[in-house]
């Protein structure tokens, strides 16, 4: 089904956590939704809504919600492999990463961490109404505005520091110079083989 | 200077929007060929494709739609936001690099170019062009009625009290098409640079400025939310767990599929340029999004805690804030960078759908583009932008969903229609053209479909995202379910890199 060329195994990982997520939010349909699911009213103000109760809406849903987030940071991490530079000396190693992918396991973990860090802090807020506030904002909020906001920019990082090696490097430079100019001349060629036609038909 | 708060605030707008015209009368001298008029020649730089990638991804949305989403909601739509660092990142390795390879190799001069170039497929080029033509349409109309309805705001209560809502469109259009039709892509990235500049300061002063609105600052303003309901201050905020998360994915993977934003690459001088292109993307987003965040916070704190009246509408709540709250200059300048917001997303879908009119959708049909092909791209550019604003004003008075249906038409859209078919068929050399054909068709007609019937969706999931997952796992699924077409050696070895 999947030919091996270099592409494949990081093209069969982005399936497969896409077809993960799509049976998590297709399974997420059928669970019943609490009244407040998507928020009630304001009692007061017209122009605002209200969440409610957060255990009456989330309180069954905390495992269902840590995999759907769990499986778009995998699915995140393997299009990020999909698009870095493959290659190896060897043949065997067509859709190695040149030594992007242990690099890209570590991020992995320590986002999927922060993610469950963030589960678990919300988790406890929904028992403790009044909890003490990390930078102006409770636990759960701070994870996500202070770790899961800025984390991911380590991949950028990959995408900066890295790009000779994990992006396009100096040989790819230099082929894709030569693929230009080749073409340039084989559409030169064609184009005065055309004329040449075209006045001999004449 | 508070006594001229309104002759201030006008004065930063229209200064804003002569600077604008200027930049057009520039850019029009540079502009010799249809090429220059919508890749720009290939000679950007690092600093101008930067502003001009994040000031078009955060559009009027983001100076207006989002406050009113954190004023209402709380902290939901702030998922959207906190994608920028993942998000630029994906785009970045996906398809930055393979669309200027493509864009250099193949002289393409459209993103239907390049899916045309990769598939080897004209019904491809034709359905990208149409679904980004649609897309265009709606988008456009619902900016172009984000800025008259501002610019109204803006005169009412000045001298030119009674101006109606036509004449505030017509002034709205003719500052975009004068500069979109004179300087192409040129002027449009330029005023990019001008306007993702403005967004960046506005959005620092602002946020500023709402971390001191209230007595008590930020911690007061989250104990106010967080009194009156908990959850609104929740990572989730009102809209609930599984909306939110649909939210993160579809902003996220659908990020490659948008062709306003992803086209920029292809404009870059230098393939290795596009390492620099990245942080400035990020920090320009980062340092407007400031700007979201914090007034949707604080004015829903101020209303809450009674220092404030209640908002009649929740879009309301950017402008009442620096109305109310900021410096009468603070207040100009960051008016000016909402229309900045506006014009910079829509100046570029102006560009792509004059592309799709006047280059792809011939090519696709006819085999062959228009002679005098930079003459016919003004001529569409004017024509589009008439179409939006006549559809945006009939929706206005005649039908308000028309625009909503084809306003959402939008990011959700772009990116279920061409995220699979760019960001992992310009990386899979396995994927085929019927794959791409198949999920650009089904995501338009998934996506109109939620629209038109109003279809609700249990627990807040996003349609857009539904739609996403739908065509990605189509696209997987013909392209594994038909023959390997064998690829043009060239674009195969760029595949390669």
């Amino acid at each position: 089904m999947f030919d091996r060329t270099s592409d494949t195994p990081w093209a069969a990982a982005v399936l497969v956590c896409t077809l993960l997520l799509a049976g998590l939010f297709f399974y997420a349909l059928f669970v019943p939704a609490a009244a407040n699911s998507r928020g009630v009213p304001h009692p007061d103000y017209s122009s605002l809504l209200q969440g409610g109760s957060g255990i009456e809406r989330h309180g069954s849903m905390l495992g269902l919600g840590w995999a759907i987030g769990a499986a778009e940071i995998l699915l995140c991490v393997f299009l990020i492999a999909l698009g870095a530079r493959r290659g190896g000396p060897r043949a065997t190693e067509a859709s190695g990463l040149h030594g992007l992918g242990w690099r890209l396991a570590i991020s992995l973990v320590a986002y999927l961490g922060v993610w469950t860090l963030l589960m678990v802090a919300y988790a406890r807020y929904l028992h403790d109404p009044a909890p003490d506030l990390i930078l102006a904002l409770p636990a759960p909020t701070a994870i996500m505005l202070y770790l899961l906001w800025p984390l991911p920019l380590v991949f950028s990082g990959f995408y900066v520091f890295g790009f000779r090696r994990w992006v396009f490097s100096e040989q790819d430079e230099a082929a894709f110079r030569n693929l230009v100019e080749q073409r340039r001349a084989r559409e030169q060629a064609e184009r005065q083989a055309g004329r040449q036609a075209g006045q001999s038909a004449d | 200077m508070e006594a001229h708060r309104d002759l201030v605030i006008l004065s930063c707008v229209a200064f804003y929007l002569l600077l604008c015209i200027a930049v057009g009368l520039w850019a029009m001298r540079r502009t010799q060929s249809a090429h220059d008029f919508f890749m720009a020649g290939r000679s950007l730089g690092v600093l101008v494709t930067g502003m001009a990638i994040f000031s078009t991804t955060l559009s009027g949305f983001a100076f207006v739609g989002g406050p009113g989403l954190v004023y209402t909601m709380g902290v939901s739509s702030l998922w959207i936001v906190i994608t920028s660092s993942i998000g630029f990142a994906l785009s970045s390795f996906l398809i930055s690099k393979r669309l200027r390879l493509f864009a250099e190799l193949c002289d393409t001069a459209s993103l239907p170019d390049a899916v045309a170039a990769r598939y080897g497929s004209e019904t491809a080029r034709l359905l990208t062009a149409i679904a980004i033509l649609l897309g265009v349409l709606g988008y456009l109309a619902t900016q172009l009625l984000a800025m008259a309805t501002v610019l109204k705001s803006l005169l009412e209560g000045t001298v030119i009290d009674q101006i109606s809502l036509v004449t505030c469109v017509m002034i709205s259009l003719t500052v975009m098409v004068f500069y979109c039709v004179t300087g192409g892509i040129l002027a449009s990235v330029y005023t990019d640079v001008v306007q993702g500049l403005v967004m960046m300061v506005g959005g620092v002063l602002v946020f500023a400025a709402a971390l001191t609105a209230m007595d008590g600052g930020p911690v007061e303003m989250v104990t106010v939310i967080m009194q009156d309901d908990p959850e609104a201050i929740s990572p989730w905020g009102t809209l609930g767990m599984l909306g939110c998360l649909s939210w993160y994915f579809m902003f996220i993977v659908g990020g490659p599929g948008q062709p306003h934003i992803i086209t920029k690459n292809m404009m870059v001088r230098r393939v290795v340029d596009l390492k620099h292109i990245l942080p400035t993307s990020i920090a320009g987003y980062f340092f407007s999004a400031l700007l979201w965040i914090s007034i949707g916070l604080a004015m829903r704190a101020l209303v809450l805690s009674g220092a404030h009246p209640e908002l009649s509408r929740a879009d309301t709540a950017a402008a009442v804030f620096l109305q109310v709250f900021t410096h009468p200059l603070l207040a100009g300048i960051v008016f000016a960078g909402l229309f900045a917001a506006i014009m910079s997303t829509g100046d570029a879908f102006l560009n792509i759908g004059a592309a799709a009119l006047i280059h792809d959708i011939p090519i696709a049909l006819r085999g062959r583009t228009p002679s005098r092909e930079l003459m016919w791209a003004r001529i569409a550019t004017v024509a589009l932008a008439l179409a939006a604003a006549a559809f945006a004003l009939f929706s206005h008075f005649q039908n308000a969903r028309l625009v909503a249906v084809l306003g959402a038409f939008g990011w959700g859209t772009f990116g279920a229609a061409l995220a699979p078919t760019v960001a992992i068929g310009f990386n899979w050399k396995r994927a085929t053209a019927p794959a791409a054909i198949v999920a650009i068709s089904t995501s338009l007609v998934f996506n109109l479909g939620i629209e038109i019937f109003n279809v609700t969706i249990p627990h807040g999931i996003s349609g857009g995202a539904l739609s996403l997952l739908i065509s990605l796992t189509l696209f997987f699924g013909v392209s594994l379910a038909t023959p390997q077409q064998p690829l043009d050696p060239d674009i195969e070895a760029i595949m390669d890199m």
